[in-house]
């Protein structure tokens, strides 16, 4: 077995998930996916730790939970925790919209079968009892579909291979890292009067090894706005990782080389119960990181100042469920758009796309309930961005919309 | 009384025809057939070197089954399309997500009113042939709210009467609908050209059978073009009784099922059309083998190669997943029949000097990979791949490349490699149709 093709094996076992980590037996990270926008690699490792000391679990048992203050990211992002073999885990991610409560680590599945002391109260009770028992049916099966690829797991079970296969990854990173420039510098990204976020990075080189350190510590402490630290790891990894041509290897080697510091009950440690704001600062810590990393290998000392790249996300809510828009600096994006104006929930009084704007005027058609939920805003907007029948909405609170209601939507690339 | 046909697979890079007797029952010797790499032979020079072939029968009909227009799926389309849209609604198509690639040029948007009228079009016309002097399609996007009747038929008119071909959206606050149309006017070209080469060649006579959905048929639009090989092998599939295909040729490597599903998520975005449900393998032949910046062996990401090609087409100093089987599929006849240099020791030579360059450039000798080893590891993750997706035995491995993936790989997979040539199936499904 080369290490190309233990690669294969990593990559088939999380390819069925969008983010998905394999874990050693001793809580080393195998391999990452991380292809959700919310990253969380490292929430994935505290999730399992949790699941592994109060729950203890065995191969056939698949242990669920959400709560944002012990790994989780939000009620609607769960986090599957399953022991794929005796020396290794598998923790992914799904998200499900019917999820507005807090799980504690909950084991659905026990020895390959339900838990029928728990399925009846978590699922067969619930108002969407049948989208969710599709839900958890689904991704019991993409579980139990892992077990046919035995050779794969009896391979990347043998410690040995565990080994060499992260030595090699470690060797890989250790050339992507040599040939990066090294320094240090630090940014301030302030969200209002009192909070900020301060990063120190400081890539150094001590005795032929290098090492990278992300200093928080200079962070405001958490009032209204924090994140647990898992959050601001988890988008601090896969920055760096993207930087050193690592987004394939995500894996305990680069992990090893990164020390924090993150001061307790702090704007980027507290974790906050909803995890409301674990976007937002994870969005600022990738911006940061991404900024210092270009200052450091500029070769002219004039760098742009730090500014946070326009973005917003927006959740559209009908029926309990949620029809995201987003837009950024490069693109706009309404999934579900064509099927709204398709089953005629919304007719376009404007749908405009020249030099860069976007001009969307909606008319609500729908007599279903449909509420305006503000995801994500980053950076200084235009007030009017936003707008349902002429008046300005708010960028912090739900806005509830009605039959004949117009939504009106302009954005500017930049 | 003889019926003289060809059969033709018109891939992406490659075609491959053989003319046959549409009324014979019995497997008789073909007439003529032969295989050319599209970018060094055009399809048109291959139908003339046919017609020269066969010059003792008249063709009267030929029957296609395509993936041709997979080539247009990396670019921006609609640049001689003029797009007639209402104010306000430019460029509508791209808002469930900006990011797609274009559908249409939005120099080309031709913005109306219920108040614009002749002149106003005769100037708009004129402003927009400056820009692109060839534009000669027109896609109408008019709510019937918004316009009455008359006013479209007055729009209508004047640009049938520039020779424009005119397409029009069903319902032009349906995205997915305007996409659709878009799509096909923007396609329209590239199936033009093929139909003209066809006629060219083979005379106005010749009828011209495309293979949409789970028939040939002489009725088409652009768009059904786009998925007639993978229906074709949907149809094979069901007939045969098989859930899954891996169909594994000189130029894709994918999964094909006899599922459907409806949305097609195109490079353009969202558009209603029910077509298999498949899935591409991540590495296909044309897929170039590199060394990265730390001397990692890697299979790039971009577009496959197919200009020049594989080394072994002769020009290229790439080297391609195509390349590393190069030495075993010289036993392939449609593989010789596209590379005739592939079977000479020089351009082996050549092969194996590349490999031996791929090798000193890969500088972490912990994951250094020699030919041999390039190899076995490609055909271990097809390998992988396949057992992932097996769900049931009713499966099969087909295609010109099967037979070599398979090898080295007997008594560690069940899966069973069928025979499967493309001409032969085509002809049995035009013979199954017989003379209309």
């Amino acid at each position: 077995m080369n290490f190309h093709q233990t690669h294969d094996f990593v990559k088939l076992l999380l390819c069925p998930f969008r983010s998905s980590s394999l874990i050693t037996d001793d809580g080393k990270l195998l391999g990452s996916s991380d292809l959700d926008e919310l990253q969380s690699s490292t929430s994935r490792l505290v999730v399992l730790q949790i699941a592994k000391k109060y729950l203890n679990p065995q191969i056939g048992d698949l242990i669920i939970s959400n709560d944002p203050d012990n790994g989780g990211l939000n009620y609607q992002n769960l986090f599957f925790t399953t022991r794929l073999t005796e020396r290794l885990y598998l923790v992914f991610v799904k998200e499900c919209s019917a999820l507005q409560f807090k799980i504690p680590p909950t084991p659905l599945f026990e020895k390959g079968s339900k838990n029928k002391t728990i399925w009846p109260f978590l699922v067969d009770q619930h108002p969407q009892a049948a989208l969710l028992s599709v839900f958890f049916e689904d991704h019991w099966s993409q579980v139990s579909a892992l077990k046919k690829m035995n050779v794969a797991l009896s391979e990347l079970s043998i410690v040995k291979n565990q080994i060499s296969y992260l030595k090699v990854i470690q060797s890989i990173f250790d050339r992507h890292f040599g040939n990066r420039a090294i320094g240090q510098n630090e940014v301030l990204c302030k969200l209002n009067a009192t909070e900020f976020v301060k990063l120190k990075l400081s890539i150094d080189e001590k005795q032929n090894q290098r090492s990278i350190a992300a200093d928080f510590s200079q962070c405001s402490v958490a009032q209204k706005i924090s994140a647990a630290s898992h959050i601001i790891e988890s988008g601090l990894v896969k920055a760096l990782a993207d930087h050193y041509d690592m987004t394939e290897f995500i894996s305990q080697p680069l992990l090893d080389r990164i020390r924090l510091s993150l001061p307790p009950q702090s704007i980027v440690s507290k974790a906050h119960p909803l995890g409301a704001h674990n976007l937002l600062l994870q969005k600022i810590v990738v911006e940061q990181v991404v900024y210092l990393l270009s200052t450091l290998s500029r070769q002219t000392k004039t760098v742009a100042a730090f500014k946070l790249i326009p973005e917003f996300k927006i959740a559209l809510k009908i029926n309990h469920r949620l029809h995201l828009i987003s837009g950024n600096s490069k693109r706009l994006q309404f999934p579900d758009l064509d099927h709204l104006i398709q089953t005629h929930q919304l007719m376009p009084l404007a749908a405009q796309n020249t030099d860069g704007k976007i001009k969307l005027k909606l008319k609500v058609k729908s007599t279903a309930e449909m509420m305006l939920v503000p995801q994500l805003l980053l950076s200084d907007y235009p007030q009017d961005f936003l707008m349902v029948s002429g008046r300005s909405v708010s960028a912090n609170s739900e806005t509830l919309l009605k039959q004949d209601d117009v939504l009106e939507l302009s954005w500017s690339f930049k | 009384m003889n019926h003289s046909a060809i059969a033709l697979y018109l891939g992406e890079s490659y075609a491959t025809l053989r003319v046959f007797d549409l009324n014979s029952k019995k497997n008789s010797m073909p007439v003529f057939e032969k295989s050319v790499y599209l970018p060094q032979t055009s399809l048109k020079n291959l139908l003339l070197q046919t017609k020269l072939a066969a010059a003792d029968s008249e063709i009267k009909s030929i029957f296609i089954v395509t993936r041709y227009m997979d080539r247009l799926k990396t670019f921006r389309l609609g640049g001689s399309v003029v797009q007639v849209v209402s104010k306000n609604f430019e460029n509508s198509y791209s808002l469930s997500n900006t990011q797609v690639q274009s559908l249409a040029a939005p120099a080309l948007i031709c913005s109306v009113s219920p108040e614009t009228d002749h002149a106003q079009l005769v100037t708009e016309l004129t402003r927009l042939k400056k820009i692109n002097p060839e534009i000669n399609k027109v896609v109408f996007q008019l709510p019937e709210d918004l316009f009455t009747t008359e006013q479209i038929d007055m729009f209508k008119n004047f640009f049938t009467q520039e020779n424009f071909k005119i397409f029009a959206v069903s319902n032009p606050y349906d995205l997915e609908a305007v996409r659709k149309t878009l799509l096909n006017a923007g396609s329209e070209g590239t199936k033009e050209e093929i139909l003209s080469e066809i006629t060219e060649a083979l005379g106005e006579t010749a009828e011209v059978h495309f293979w949409v959905q789970d028939h040939f048929s002489k009725t088409f639009e652009s768009l059904d073009l786009y998925f007639s090989s993978q229906c074709f092998l949907q149809n094979y599939l069901i007939q045969k009784n098989k859930r899954l295909g891996f169909y594994f040729d000189f130029e894709n490597w994918e999964l094909m099922t006899t599922e459907t599903v409806q949305k097609w998520h195109s490079p353009w975005g969202t558009i209603s059309y029910s077509h298999p449900k498949m899935e591409e393998f991540t590495m296909s032949p044309y897929c170039e083998l590199t060394v990265n910046s730390i001397g990692q062996l890697i299979v790039s990401k971009n577009q496959p190669q197919f200009e020049p090609g594989p080394i072994v087409a002769g020009r290229s100093v790439k080297t391609l997943i195509l390349d590393v089987f190069s030495d075993e599929l010289k036993s392939s006849p449609t593989m010789t029949g596209l590379f005739p240099q592939v079977v000479s020791d020089a351009i082996q030579q050549k092969v194996n000097n590349q490999f031996q360059i791929l090798s000193k450039a890969q500088s972490l000798d912990s994951i250094r990979l020699s030919r041999e080893e390039i190899k076995s590891w490609l055909r271990f993750s097809v390998l992988k791949w396949i057992e992932q997706k097996i769900e049931t035995q009713d499966c099969e491995m087909i295609g010109d490349f099967a037979s070599y993936l398979h090898q080295g790989t007997e008594g560690k997979n069940n899966i069973p490699l069928a025979p499967f040539s493309w001409l032969d199936q085509i002809q049995l499904q035009a013979q199954k149709m017989g003379v209309l």
